[in-house]
């Protein structure tokens, strides 16, 4: 469904994204993984096509990223691209302007699962607030691919689990989910692929189960990036908390 | 792109609705100093009412480059790059509304200015003599031969053209030298591209000048007849259009090829 072949990306000196090649199949939650700077920002917005690979190639059902491509993937960005003058159901009319696989009913009713009014102004929401706007622009397309890229970041823990909740609730057969996040414990149970990434370059990739061999994915996760990242990613996590 | 221009109108209301209430306002302070019979509020009202032209334009021009910028810069962009529409569809929404707002701007300045000038003309008695003073100008321009009022026409018809196209030449070099800036010299430290993209920009529009110069106008003067005049207008005005047509495409291009959020 998804395929990287030898991607590159670099950045000034700094190579973002080392000869990467990966295929992810249909209908797959897969968790991408690596402390910070280890390029899965960068891989998610290379397929979302914010960006373009400095060498590669990649494709999504066969498909160059381009614009047919665009149409099939709903990516949650970390940030806030949101205009200023926007209010909370103007971004759900812009991703119904534009996506027609976007679902205005199922937007409104993610905003009333998640408290959200839409006639808050966007620039005033909280980063907890606005993660969960982003989340619900999201959910609310029916995309054969969902990249949510860090959904967990300056989410408090009691909307944790909801998020967590959402994100599983928009599983559907044939549509692969990639999520990056540092939390390996909480989606530890709902992933059936891993892909671990280390300074741009991919370390390990394929069905958990078989990568774990019996480990915990946090067992794994130290193991591969050492006991400080692990710490750093668990007090990023309390910090976001 | 219809879409597009639908957000780009959305992220202007506001500017341009001041801008139509400072003329409303400017109007006003007109007719009342007319109606009084106050000399020097009808001259700051028609002073500010000229300024208030130059800001415009001036205003739009930098409103269109910069939105193209921040859409390159700012995490705002993902809005344009991540829906399913083509990179040439996003330059070219922005060009149109700027373009369109423009023309806008225009037939409203113009609607005003035609009864302001009326009004003024009317009531200092001044329409006869500022025509012969106009057509002794042309004389004196055109060695003595007065275009007849087709050519006049035609004349004022290939200006407004020419300024028209020249405003969309700039924003159309400046969206090369942002799209520049933001693809292939991405790599580049932040100073150096942004020198590099102005003096793309500076580069472009002096070339463009330098040309139209050496293709059309080196053997025209202004002593030339009205019609070698109005040949060397309408040639460079094709010519800035294909290079606006160019330098978008080339901008499109490189964004589908290069782009960098």
């Amino acid at each position: 469904m998804l395929e990287l072949n030898h991607v590159t990306k670099k950045y000034l000196r700094r190579t973002a994204l080392d000869d990467v090649s990966l295929a992810l199949e249909p209908g797959r939650t897969c968790l991408l993984l690596g402390p910070n700077g280890s390029g899965k920002t960068t891989m998610m917005k290379l397929i979302a096509g914010l960006s373009r690979p400095t060498s590669g190639e990649i494709t999504l059902e066969g498909l160059p990223i381009g614009r047919e491509t665009k149409a099939r993937v709903a990516y949650m960005p970390t940030e806030n691209y949101f205009y200023n003058y926007m209010l909370v159901r103007d971004i759900g009319k812009y991703y119904a302007d534009f996506f027609q696989d976007f679902d205005p009913r199922r937007f409104d009713s993610l905003l009333n699962q998640m408290e959200l009014d839409p006639q808050d102004r966007i620039r005033q929401l909280s980063s907890g607030m606005a993660a969960k706007l982003r989340l619900s622009l999201t959910l609310s397309r029916d995309a054969k691919l969902m990249m949510f890229d860090e959904p967990l970041n300056g989410v408090d823990i009691l909307t944790r689990t909801q998020t967590i909740d959402a994100i599983l609730a928009g599983r559907r057969e044939g549509r692969t989910m990639l999520i990056s996040t540092h939390l390996v414990d909480e989606l530890e149970d709902v992933v059936d692929t891993t892909v671990f990434l280390k300074k741009g370059q991919l370390v390990m990739a394929g069905d958990k189960r078989e990568i774990c061999a019996g480990r915990t994915l946090k067992e794994l996760y130290i193991e591969v990036y050492g006991h400080a990242s692990a710490e750093a990613a668990g007090e990023e996590a309390r910090r976001d908390a | 792109m219809l879409k597009l221009m639908k957000y780009e109108f959305r992220k202007l209301r506001t500017p341009l609705l001041v801008m139509v209430l400072i003329l409303a306002g400017l109007e006003i302070g007109f007719l009342a100093g007319y109606k009084l019979e106050k000399t020097v509020l009808t001259a700051i009202s028609v002073t500010l009412l000229t300024t208030l032209v130059f800001v415009s334009y001036a205003f739009l021009l930098i409103a269109g480059i910069v939105s193209y910028s921040k859409e390159l810069t700012d995490k705002s962009g993902y809005l344009a790059f991540m829906v399913p529409v083509r990179p040439i569809s996003i330059v070219l929404s922005k060009l149109l509304f700027t373009a369109l707002a423009a023309i806008a701007a225009t037939a409203l300045f113009a609607v005003a200015a035609w009864a302001d000038i009326g009004i003024l003309l009317d009531r200092f008695n001044i329409g006869p003599a500022l025509v012969e003073q106009a057509n002794a100008l042309l004389r004196l321009a055109l060695n003595g031969a007065l275009p007849s009022v087709q050519q006049t026409g035609q004349f004022i018809l290939y200006i407004a053209g020419t300024v028209f196209i020249e405003f969309l030449l700039a924003i159309c070099s400046a969206y090369l030298a942002i799209t520049l800036s933001a693809t292939l010299l991405q790599n580049r430290k932040g100073f150096l591209r942004a020198l590099i993209s102005l003096l793309l920009f500076v580069a472009l529009n002096w070339g463009a000048s330098w040309l139209a110069d050496k293709l059309f106008y080196q053997h025209a003067s202004v002593a030339s007849s009205v019609n070698a005049l109005l040949s060397s207008l309408g040639g460079s005005l094709l010519m800035n259009l294909a290079l606006c047509a160019v330098f978008t495409t080339l901008a499109a291009w490189l964004l589908d090829r290069k782009v960098n959020l």
